[in-house]
């Protein structure tokens, strides 16, 4: 096990250096200017020329690489080109927003997710499953940036029960603090809520249909005793196994969210650097996400050899 | 699943004759199924939209006209009017074409790159094998509408771009499953009775490995079909699709998000048609994986 972690942790670091360097490459092939970008397409050419040279843009690709490399390993993330000041400090502001969003999301899609997938496996072929399963693809249709309009629209804008955007950090005011939060992280959620259902549901059954459960009850357990103390534990490591590749999506459905219930996170600080064309933002942002998703990934990976003895790493 | 496990070179009639009957069963299980029933009809409905849209004269998603603008559903204008007069209803229909059509080209792409990608490497094996999984290990780590957003601004706002960007997005999907028939495939008996009698890389490929893949891959191409659907109206919605003034669903709800509060119909009705394309195809992909293949899971 000890190795497994040790492989794991070390084989980060070419994942994560190969993303870099893609990110690198794809925004330094950028058919714009980033000078022009900041300036303006009005600006005068010695101007354009001027910012070039004081950005370090006029800088051999690779030269730039391993300067901005160099940098990153030292944990300098770089200088945004649009506001002047320095990233990695305006990524650990935001990074909290984020994780939060995130969290809440999380903990509204096992929530609902996974009573709706045990409720549809339990009562299998009747109405109940039926409409779980409905609900369930209904879930999964609707894109979450309409949903977060809709709840927008229907909580904030007719009822007035929740406010429309906007964040309060949680120091601040906890109470206001999870107001701002429900709307987004519900949009967020709900999605997912349908993923972990439809794999709670055909996982239950997989287990439900397995000799040592008809063992269970032919000596006379109570079904709610067969379901809690034998069922359930083996029908969750798929659904933790999906709802891990899923913290991907919760992380890619922030750029969209944030923008709408404008959220001070990081998926709306990459939407702003790549529309400002502001590469060592969009390098940095891109990097925090994706290394967030991969850490997460692999404490999922961990939870899952602690849950089920029988696999072994090595 | 159709394994075509009695199809050797040997015996094919007999194979012929399993192939039909499974078939058969298999087209019952889906015609008694009324969730796939239900999928197709939608799906019917937005093609049609999509098809005969510009024959339809009384549609003009552009025309623009300023005296009804933001007025609500009406008779003769029965999904209301945006902030510059133009008719919503045209707007959703046409709509349908931008959809349908980024989701299918990227989805080609996207089948034809994975599917050669999934078994070149799976048939080979050794470090050619290695090398491509690793690279498909990198874009698994970047959430999809993360990566398709990197690309799209890169190449530029367009739709063909978004063809692109969503079809490099989802090629790995395809590799995956492809790669894993393959594995499954190449070790059966009969691909090694082939070998033996002298087939081809290619022949194996094409009589036995890519129709032992077959059913796996349609699955995934329907499932691949609603996630670009949404992916597109996402990108949309946030500026980077289809430029003004032609009409698409992301773009719609992107514009009517200023005038939630004085005209909701803008922001509802393109988004139903967004939910409706989306389920369409989520209802088909479950009604064919449990005919297919229940064990299948995404």
């Amino acid at each position: 096990m000890n190795r497994y972690l040790a492989r794991r942790i070390l084989a980060l670091i070419p994942l994560m250096l190969g993303v870099w360097t893609l990110v690198f490459f794809l925004l330094n092939i950028l058919p714009g200017d980033t000078a022009i970008a900041i300036l303006g397409v009005e600006a005068s050419p010695e101007l354009v020329q001027q910012v070039r040279t004081n950005l370090g843009l006029d800088l051999p690709l690779h030269t730039r690489y391993i300067q901005a490399l160099f940098r990153t390993l030292h944990g300098d993330l770089g200088i945004s080109l649009v506001t002047g000041r320095p990233i990695g400090p305006e990524l650990l502001v935001r990074l909290p927003a984020t994780l939060e969003i995130a969290l809440a999301a999380s903990f509204i899609f096992v929530l609902i997710g996974f009573p709706l997938g045990m409720i549809a496996a339990t009562h299998r072929n009747t109405v109940t499953d039926f409409i779980s399963r409905m609900l369930a693809v209904a879930g999964l249709s609707i894109p979450n940036f309409w949903l977060a309009l809709i709840l927008m629209l229907t909580f904030s804008l007719r009822l007035r029960l929740l406010p429309s955007e906007g964040y309060v950090p949680l120091t601040e005011d906890l109470l206001q603090n999870l107001r701002h939060l429900i709307l987004p992280a519900t949009a967020l959620g709900v999605a997912m809520a349908a993923v972990v259902a439809r794999m709670t549901r055909s996982s239950l059954l997989d287990v439900l249909g397995q000799d040592f459960v008809r063992t269970a009850r032919a000596k006379g357990l109570p079904p709610g005793k067969v379901l809690s103390r034998h069922c359930l534990r083996n029908a969750l490591l798929p659904v933790i196994t999906v709802a891990g590749i899923e913290v991907g999506t919760l992380f890619g459905g922030t750029v969209i969210v944030e923008q709408i219930f404008a959220w001070p996170g990081i998926g709306r600080m990459v939407l702003d650097a790549i529309f400002k064309r502001d590469y060592p933002s969009v390098g940095a942002t891109v990097l925090v996400i994706v290394a967030s998703v991969v850490i997460i990934n692999m404490m999922v990976d961990f939870a899952y050899a602690l849950l089920d003895p029988r696999i072994r790493y090595d | 699943m159709i394994k075509d496990r009695t199809s050797t070179v040997g015996s094919r009639a007999h194979g012929t004759i399993t192939d039909v009957r499974t078939r058969t069963a298999v087209w019952d299980r889906i015609r008694r199924d009324y969730i796939a029933i239900l999928g197709t009809c939608l799906l019917s409905a937005v093609i049609v939209a999509a098809i005969i849209a510009p024959f339809l004269r009384t549609l003009d998603p552009v025309r623009t006209d300023v005296a009804v603008r933001l007025s609500g559903p009406s008779v003769k204008y029965p999904l209301g009017t945006d902030q510059l007069g133009r008719d919503v209803l045209s707007r959703v229909i046409f709509g349908a074409r931008v959809s349908i059509a980024v989701a299918l080209g990227s989805v080609v792409l996207a089948a034809l790159v994975g599917v050669t990608v999934g078994i070149a490497s799976g048939f080979s094996g050794g470090l050619l094998d290695e090398i491509m999984m690793r690279g498909m290990d990198f874009m698994f780590a970047f959430p999809a509408i993360l990566m398709a957003l990197t690309i799209v601004t890169v190449l530029g706002h367009s739709s063909a771009n978004l063809v692109v960007a969503l079809g490099i997005v989802y090629a790995p999907r395809f590799a995956r499953i492809a790669r894993a028939s393959t594995l499954a495939t190449k070790v059966e008996t009969y691909v090694e009775a082939a070998r033996s009698l002298g087939a081809s890389p290619f022949r194996i490929i094409h009589r036995h490995i890519l129709p032992n893949s077959l059913s796996p891959l349609l699955i995934v191409t329907t499932i691949t079909l609603a996630s670009a659907v949404l992916a597109e109206a996402s990108l949309s919605f946030l500026g980077l699709g289809v430029q003004p003034p032609y009409p698409s669903w992301g773009r719609m709800l992107s514009e009517g998000k200023a005038y939630l509060e004085i005209a909701s119909w803008l922001t509802v009705f393109p988004g139903l048609a967004v939910v409706a394309t989306v389920l369409s195809f989520n209802l088909i992909g479950d009604s064919l994986r449990d005919a297919l293949d229940p064990r299948i899971r995404f």
